[in-house]
């Protein structure tokens, strides 16, 4: 579904963008049709993460950021392809032909371009769940933190291209820059929402820290809590209240934020589900998520910690 | 384990729609950029890659340096170094341009 619309976008875009333009030869036109739609796209893809920590409906787009992704990077491909076909007559050497201006610290604004494909190419060829299980979520997740690599140079490429070339573009820079500060901000904002939540609560005595109060969470719903630097889904089913890890084992999805379907806490990421009362998944499925023991207090549910003071993980039953 | 898909999407249909609008804008916002003649561009008699282009034209060369005095070759140790020197054949306009006429 998702997929298809984002092949309805881009066919809208290139048709309908051709008809409006029509002022421009049809070799420009391909060439910054392909750029700004890959520009935007690659703005929306590592929008995702934040917006999901701000805004709780975005995290329902969390699901196709790797589509969004991979999509970005074919439009990166076909923007190179066109710009070698028209531009450079399919001459490598062509690439560095750029006008004085269109320099940065001497290097030509083309190469950023070439900087960006590459790692977008190598984001995208990695990016389905062999190698994810392969290489672990932590190591995977380190690795395509190089997105943002990428998204620099783009933003180089792009403002050394019009910059570099006068009259100088404002009409195109300035929105441009807007878009590449809103990403900026979105990142900052989640970063500060993200460390005032991870204030640690103190912890009490009999080897308790607090989680919190949740009276009013409601059947079905989880939330997330925080024991010291541990992070905690706290999950009610069939009226108990049940604690696990906050940090599902596919892509780190925030288990805290998903939803209880079928008995199982759904992550709100990818649609992983664990039992609550066990931390494991499914019959058949043998991935799960650590679950810790919740202590009840006067309204007030504590965490146990164990000898190192971090949370006391409880042993899933036994198979039968 | 992994589930069905989210079945709702109108988040992600909103975002692509604001994708599709910020192109839309975005393209209007270029500068004027065509090969035509008598129009401003990139390629055409208004760009600057086409006045570096006309000093790579036939006949046109680098001014000449001043000569200095004249020395005894027999009297030089040259050193003969394989240094990069720019293609005579490469021009802006080889692959970058279309034709102008």
């Amino acid at each position: 579904m998702f997929d298809a619309a984002l092949a309805t976008l881009v066919a809208v875009w290139l048709i309908g963008g051709r008809a409006i333009y029509r002022g421009l030869d049809l070799d420009v036109f391909l060439v910054q049709a392909t750029a700004i739609l890959t520009f935007l796209f690659l703005s929306a893809a590592i929008s995702i993460g934040p917006l999901s920590r701000l805004w709780t409906p975005a995290i329902r787009l969390v699901y196709f950021r790797r589509h969004l992704g991979v999509a970005t990077w074919a439009l990166a491909m076909s923007h190179a392809a066109v710009v070698m076909h028209y531009g450079n007559n399919w001459k490598p050497a062509n690439v560095l032909e750029v006008l004085p201006g269109q320099k940065v610290a001497g290097i030509p604004f083309t190469l950023f371009g070439v900087g960006a494909l590459v790692v977008l190419s190598a984001m995208a060829l990695t990016s389905w769940d062999y190698f994810l299980h392969r290489w672990t979520p932590t190591r995977w997740k380190r690795l395509h933190m190089a997105v943002y690599a990428g998204y620099a140079f783009v933003v180089i490429h792009l403002t050394a291209r019009y910059v570099g070339e006068p009259p100088v573009g404002w009409r195109f820079l300035i929105p441009f820059w807007t878009v590449a500060c809103v990403v900026g901000a979105l990142h900052l904002a989640a970063s500060i929402k993200e460390v005032r939540a991870d204030r640690p609560a103190a912890p009490v005595a009999d080897g308790l820290i607090l989680l919190g109060d949740f009276t009013l969470l409601p059947e079905g719903r989880a939330t997330t809590a925080h024991a010291g630097d541990e992070r905690v889904a706290v999950v009610r089913k069939s009226g108990t209240l049940y604690a696990v890890s906050n940090v599902c084992p596919h892509q780190h999805g925030p288990l805290g934020e998903g939803t209880v379907r079928a008995g199982y806490l759904e992550c709100p990421w990818h649609g992983y589900q664990f039992d609550p009362r066990t931390g494991l998944g499914p019959p058949g499925f043998t991935d799960s998520v650590s679950r810790y023991e919740l202590v009840s207090r006067g309204g007030r549910s504590y965490l146990r910690l164990d000898a190192s003071g971090r949370p006391l993980v409880v042993a899933p039953p036994r198979p039968a | 384990m992994k589930s069905l898909a989210p079945r709702r999407h109108p988040v992600a249909l909103l975002l692509l729609m604001a994708v599709l609008v910020l192109a839309f804008a975005f393209e209007g916002s270029q500068p004027a950029h065509s090969h035509q003649d008598g129009r401003p561009g990139l390629y055409n008699a208004e760009c600057p890659l086409a006045k570096v282009a006309a000093m790579h034209a036939d006949g046109w060369s680098p001014p000449a340096p001043a000569l200095g005095p004249p020395v005894d070759p027999a009297g030089v140790i040259v050193v003969a170094h394989h240094v990069w020197a720019p293609s005579p054949s490469t021009r802006f306009t080889d692959s970058r341009a279309p034709p102008l006429a």
